[in-house]
């Protein structure tokens, strides 16, 4: 340990204080946001580039701030309050709210940790390695860090994990894209009239805006035990983890968009994007978005499993935290479930994918609508949030983001049922 | 047997057999010792809630609430005497103190006693949830078991949002070991543990933080308000103290470090310099020392003096002007010899000493070797240092106890 002095810091050292907390503070913000970058995110962009080109980047610009806003507002109610989202919802609406959303929610991670799964079954897939060695060694390492690490560690592997994405920005480099297209057509909205387009859009808001990342922001910001005085610098934070998400996104859908559409290649989804891009932007490119792939179903597994004890133990009182086994056997026990249950079923031969991917989103689509209403209220609660509460600015700008992904979401679901 | 949950959106009937409206909140008077009972209920008409005493209720049960009267309500302003039973206690987290658990109000247990309805207990099974969703009814839930705990065991949660601010400072969490206090923090969200520490005497305060886990405790002492951290580490052994500020980020370190004491802060500043799990890291300034010229009285009379600030007294470490360390007297020899004696004459002279380098293990074998409950650590010089005593040894021996 340093030696300590009691005399006042000189500027100097308040300067360098004042990094000290930064650095301190930051994290929960880009590892939230890049936890909504998982595998169904990632063949989102994949697909989204590769079928359309560069025409889906401006929503991907205005999701970045919807994206900013939401996230913001759950780091900020964690902060003040010192709890989760689904304790709020509980202790100030009714307990038939509260289970509805959560079960809801549960289910639907369900199926999310699926997707994570299928993500690394591809990767093996491409490898060559065989799904039933890969798919018990991901639930296996994950469940090893998680169960076994501190919050700290946690952290730092989360930490870790959210950099490596940057194998997308040098794979997006690599594809060699129109750059002043690229940024043209993210600044100007340009449509496609047709359903696949708008299909293919309102999934890249459903992956990045979902329950559960507005369950995982709040709960990490309430452990991370940062105090409410340092807002200031969490929301920074938060910023600065929703532009690095779509960061790594535009990549992705500019390395896929300068490839694949190019050349008029279709794709369903990210590994298979991976495998194609090979002869177009080397072998080297190839790996880069595997080994991406491969990363975020990992970060997103760990994530969504996480996410789903949280709530689930938070709604029906039995609390436990990341850093305490023995006293918390229910949120283990929840963790555990839901990442070897799903392993179980991923390795089901035939399993029906699709379907279910768009069950969940169906799911997402009723359960945010009540999240984001309870959220707004909650924040506009002056004997909660005190002086942290929703100004008449955020509250403008809030409603109008919920309305908006409200109004998307449903949209996809009339389609999906009309489709059928 | 009555739930509140039961009781919540029940009919409001008057004298005259018109309908007033749907109960919304039951009352209850609450003197920390007591039962709380039941004063009257509250419901809502428009954005108003109304109050309606219990001397006007002729019949509270699950199908209706009957009055003697009407119109003999009034409106309801907050009133801090009063707990609102569905408002600030249902769905709220408590510690259960009997058990040693955080727990979460499922429902609430209401027991008529003579003319009065009491609140008897807290209902916190699934058997209540599924209650309240109204799913009774299935197979299974007759086979699920209530789990009741006495009102007696209930300790609000300081400083949880919702309106129990403490109107009724319990403090039946003061008489709880430290170790199970630490243990009911640990279950918290940090911001209510910390607030729950804060609550505390900053000397069971200083006892319940060195019983935290330490993965938990980084985060947590960061969450302290730094005037009230610094009051805290005044009441501590100086070895957690300087833990504790090791534990620490540099800018709270400062802040913290800014508020102790002069004497304190030279102490622990002085112990800072040594790292880890060897000796140095380990040991204490907070032991008994006297000179060997002192007379065994002066020994005693030395204990009852500091014995307040220093938990160990078990030895008496005999040091000269130049802090050169002579020999250890125990406190068995001190009582048992004539008090007109020197130190010097009674003291033992093998020396067991360590040195800040020795390992903890190397410290075990000794302490274990000489059936020792402490030995000093001595510079090259014979010079005292501090001590290390065999329960900070244990602690790293069997970490997780």
């Amino acid at each position: 340990m340093k030696e300590i002095s009691g005399k006042k810091p000189s500027t100097w050292m308040g300067l360098k204080l004042k990094i000290l907390l930064i650095l301190s503070v930051v994290g929960p913000g880009i590892i939230t946001g890049t936890a909504d970058n998982d595998a169904g995110g990632i063949t989102t962009y994949s697909v989204a580039g590769a079928s359309f080109g560069y025409k889906m980047l401006w929503i991907l610009f205005l999701v970045t701030f919807i994206l900013a806003i939401t996230q913001e507002m759950g780091a900020r109610l964690g902060l003040v309050t010192g709890k989760g989202l689904a304790a709020l919802i509980r202790e100030n609406f009714s307990i038939k709210i509260t289970s509805f959303v959560v079960l809801i929610t549960f289910l639907a991670n369900l199926a999310n940790i699926l997707a994570e799964y299928a993500g690394i079954s591809s990767v093996a897939d491409i490898y060559g390695v065989p799904r039933w060695i890969a798919v018990p060694l991901a639930s296996l390492s994950i469940w090893f860090v998680v169960y076994k690490g501190s919050f700290k560690v946690v952290q730092k592997v989360f930490l870790t994990s959210s950099f490596l994405f940057l194998s997308y920005v040098f794979a997006g480099i690599m594809s060699k894209p129109d750059w002043q297209m690229a940024f043209n057509d993210m600044l100007v909205p340009s449509f496609v009239w047709t359903g696949e387009y708008f299909y293919t859009a309102v999934a890249l808001i459903g992956t990045t805006i979902t329950a559960w990342g507005q369950f995982f922001v709040q709960s990490y910001f309430v452990d991370k035990g940062i105090s409410s005085e340092h807002l200031k610098y969490s929301r920074w934070d938060v910023f600065m983890g929703a532009f690095w998400t779509n960061f790594v996104a535009f990549f992705i859908i500019v390395a896929t968009a300068a490839t694949l559409y190019k050349s008029g290649i279709k794709i369903d989804d990210a590994a298979q994007a991976a495998t194609a891009l090979a002869p177009f932007a080397g072998v080297l490119a190839k790996h880069l978005f595997a080994w991406g792939l491969l990363n975020a179903s990992l970060l997103g597994l760990a994530v969504v499993s996480m996410t789903s004890a949280y709530v689930m133990t938070e709604a029906f009182g039995w609390e436990g935290r990341v850093d305490l086994k023995s006293e918390s056997a229910s949120y283990y026990g929840i963790f555990a479930f839901c990442i070897f249950s799903m392993a179980l079923i991923i390795l089901i031969p035939g399993l029906p994918l699709i379907p279910i991917l768009v069950g969940s989103q169906m799911l997402n689509t009723f359960v945010l609508p009540i999240l984001f209403i309870c959220i707004l209220k909650l924040l506009n609660n002056g004997k909660l949030m005190g002086d942290k509460k929703n100004s008449l600015f955020m509250n403008v700008i809030s409603w109008l983001s919920v309305i908006f992904l409200v109004g998307m979401s449903l949209l996809l679901v009339i389609m999906t049922l009309l489709n059928r | 047997m009555l739930y509140l949950s039961q009781l919540l959106n029940v009919k409001i009937i008057d004298s005259r057999e018109v309908f007033v409206a749907r109960l919304k909140d039951v009352v209850v008077f609450n003197d920390g010792k007591n039962y709380p009972y039941v004063v009257g209920i509250i419901f809502q008409k428009g954005k108003d809630l109304y109050f309606i005493k219990f001397e006007h209720i002729e019949t509270l049960s699950t199908a209706e609430v009957t009055l003697n009267k009407f119109d003999c309500w009034s409106v309801w302003g907050e009133n801090e005497k009063f707990l609102l039973l569905n408002k600030d206690v249902m769905d709220e987290q408590i510690f259960d103190v009997d058990s040693i658990k955080v727990v979460r109000v499922n429902d609430l247990h209401l027991v008529k006693i003579g003319d009065l309805f009491n609140l008897v207990g807290i209902d916190v099974s699934n058997k209540a949830l599924l209650r309240r969703l109204g799913l009774s009814s299935l197979p299974f839930v007759r086979f699920m078991q209530v789990k009741l705990i006495d009102w007696h065991s209930v300790n609000f949660i300081q400083g949880n949002v919702g309106s129990i601010k403490l109107k009724t400072p319990f403090k039946k969490l003061e008489k709880l070991h430290p170790a199970d206090i630490a243990n009911l923090i640990e279950n918290l969200t940090l911001h209510q543990g910390s607030n729950v520490v804060q609550s505390l005497h900053d000397e069971k305060a200083a006892e319940v933080l060195a019983e935290i886990e330490p993965k938990y405790k980084d985060t947590l002492l960061e969450k302290i308000n730094p005037r009230n951290l610094a009051r805290i580490l005044e009441e501590m052994p100086t070895d957690e103290a300087a833990d504790v500020l090791q534990d620490l980020s540099e800018h709270k370190r400062l802040l913290v470090f800014k508020r102790l004491s002069e004497r304190k802060a030279k102490v622990l500043n002085r112990l800072s310099k040594y790292k880890g799990n060897v000796a140095g890291g380990l040991m204490t300034a907070d032991y008994m020392r006297i000179h060997p010229q002192n007379t065994i009285a002066d020994a005693v009379d030395e204990i009852r003096r500091k014995s307040a600030e220093h938990k160990f007294i078990y030895h008496v470490f005999v040091v000269d002007e130049s802090d050169v360390l002579k020999g250890v007297v125990s406190i068995r020899t001190l009582i048992l010899s004539d008090k007109h004696l020197k130190v010097v004459n009674v003291m033992s002279k093998i020396l067991i000493t360590v040195k800040t380098t020795t390992s903890y293990e190397n410290v075990a074998r000794l302490l274990t070797k000489y059936n020792l409950l402490s030995v000093a650590v001595v510079d090259q010089q014979g010079k005292i240092k501090g001590i290390v005593t065999i329960d900070d040894v244990m602690r790293l021996l069997v970490p997780h106890a």
